[in-house]
């Protein structure tokens, strides 16, 4: 593991629009080839915090370094239709003409699910691949907004593995992952790479 | 006919050809939730040719090859857009609330414009209803290049416009890797070229049709994909122009837009059923065979 930093944050607060303080003296750094997962409960702050980090807001005290511009964010999806009639496949195409050499995507999603229209995936499919679509644009930073949710079981755990192999199997440059999610107790067995927890 | 057809070809061509380019580009305005908004500006294009009108000299004659009804359109369009960007950021009132208020403060100024100096009022009609008749000169020229360069636009950056109009539609515009795209800028500065010029040019009406017809009908055919909608769009609207200028020019009592926009619909609803009839039965084909 590199010790150069994706981004990092000092003494940070902010609070929301009507002076509820979320958070104080908030201090951490997501290193490539680590997972920081921010929990906690229901409005807490978690995509306030996202929004502060990912440039979206400037309302806090404190620092916020951002140390690449290379970042790919997945937030909480609003179960939008699109417009215009897309399969899977075409929307990972429009990442990466070399989707059929990406392993990752093969192992999110099969050949059938690709040929699926986005407007009649299933809420599970269409969050895999806007996941491969991340995958293909080769971040060096992923932030994730409860990624988990609406998800079964063995989705999970699919999800869970392909961004550990993600960021293990990456040879050009080490990527971080940060992950935002009301889940508690992440293990590091999960993902297969160091994972430290931010508690809001 | 055919005598005709030889006196207005330039004119039915390049009526046909920004028919095209409106179709793709109003699939991808309404991929991004931006109808409204497009109404909207073209309002404002429409009150700035009027302007344009009054500031060469309120003669019809000399507006025609002056460069300010043109001018008077992106301007009005651009401040527009820019106003109602920042408005609808500020999220004090719904999308729909802001836009229509908009509107219809435009709406009144242009028609404050004719009450002030009625000499314009032919001009206003020819502004909402357009003329594709008529085009021929400047207006020719410009609305021809414009909608050239449009369609080269659409034809090399497919898939970063798609992209982009995915991201915006599923994320929304918080999405942070729009928000730092130089091709968000680079596809707003063409969206409101190609609506001012085809608004001054062939007016309102036909805007908007050949903006949002084809590709709403053709939306309800939800098993074809990007590059086949796209392609319907086009043909539809560039056939509606072709059949209906034609069609105006035999039966003269026949108005041209409205004539386009009647069969572009009717075209859009034909192709939208025969698409979605050859879908069912080849489904059903391979279903059988299984």
């Amino acid at each position: 593991m590199t010790t150069s930093a994706l981004i990092s944050t000092q003494n940070l607060a902010f609070a929301t629009p009507d002076g509820r303080v979320l958070a104080e003296n908030l201090s951490f750094t997501v290193h490539p080839g680590e997972a920081v997962v921010i929990s906690g409960g229901n409005g807490s702050g978690k995509s306030t915090l996202l929004r502060l980090l990912l440039g979206m807001s400037s309302e806090f005290t404190g620092f916020i370094d951002r140390y690449t511009d290379s970042v790919g964010y997945l937030p909480q999806l609003q179960d939008n239709e699109f417009h215009i009639p897309l399969r899977l496949r075409d929307i990972l195409w429009m990442s990466s003409p070399q989707l059929e050499e990406s392993k990752i995507c093969q192992k999110l999603l099969t050949e059938d699910q690709l040929d699926l229209n986005w407007n009649q995936a299933s809420g599970g499919e269409r969050k895999r691949t806007l996941i491969a679509r991340i995958f293909l644009q080769e971040p060096k930073l992923i932030v994730l907004d409860e990624p988990f949710n609406h998800l079964d079981q063995s989705s999970r755990k699919l999800m869970i593995e392909c961004l550990g192999d993600y960021v293990v199997n990456r040879v050009s440059h080490e990527p971080g992952l940060l992950i935002v999610t009301h889940e508690n107790h992440f293990q590091e067995r999960e993902f297969h790479l160091p994972v430290r927890e931010v508690r809001l | 006919m055919m005598e005709l057809l030889e006196v207005y070809y330039s004119a039915i061509l390049v009526g046909a050809l920004m028919a095209a380019v409106l179709s793709i580009l109003g699939a991808h305005l309404a991929s991004r939730d931006k109808a409204l908004q497009s109404l909207t500006i073209s309002q404002a294009a429409t009150t700035g040719v009027l302007a344009g009108v009054v500031l060469s000299g309120g003669e019809l004659v000399d507006a025609l090859d002056s460069y300010l009804p043109p001018l008077g359109a992106l301007v009005f369009a651009t401040l527009v857009f820019g106003l109602s960007e920042k408005a609808l950021s500020l999220k004090r009132s719904g999308r729909g609330n802001v836009l229509i208020a908009v509107f219809t403060s435009l709406l009144a100024l242009g028609y404050g414009i004719i009450a002030y100096f009625p000499q314009l009022e032919s001009h206003m009609a020819q502004a909402f209803f357009g003329d594709l008749v008529t085009l021929s000169g400047a207006e020719l020229w410009t609305t021809g290049i414009v909608a050239g360069f449009g369609i080269l636009f659409f034809l090399f950056r497919t898939r970063t416009i798609l992209d982009e109009s995915f991201s915006l539609a599923i994320f929304g515009p918080n999405d942070v890797l729009s928000k730092s795209s130089t091709s968000a800028f680079t596809f707003n500065a063409m969206a409101l070229l190609i609506i001012s010029v085809s608004v001054y040019g062939l007016g309102l009406l036909y805007t908007i049709a050949a903006l949002f017809i084809p590709t709403v009908v053709f939306s309800f055919v939800s098993r074809s994909n990007a590059r086949t909608h796209l392609a319907y769009c086009a043909s539809v609207s560039t056939i509606a122009t072709i059949v209906g200028f034609s069609l105006s020019l035999t039966a003269t009592r026949v108005p041209t837009v409205p004539a386009i926009v009647a069969i572009m619909l009717l075209a859009s609803l034909l192709g939208a059923f025969v698409s979605r009839t050859y879908v069912t039965i080849r489904s059903s084909h391979c279903k059988h065979r299984h």
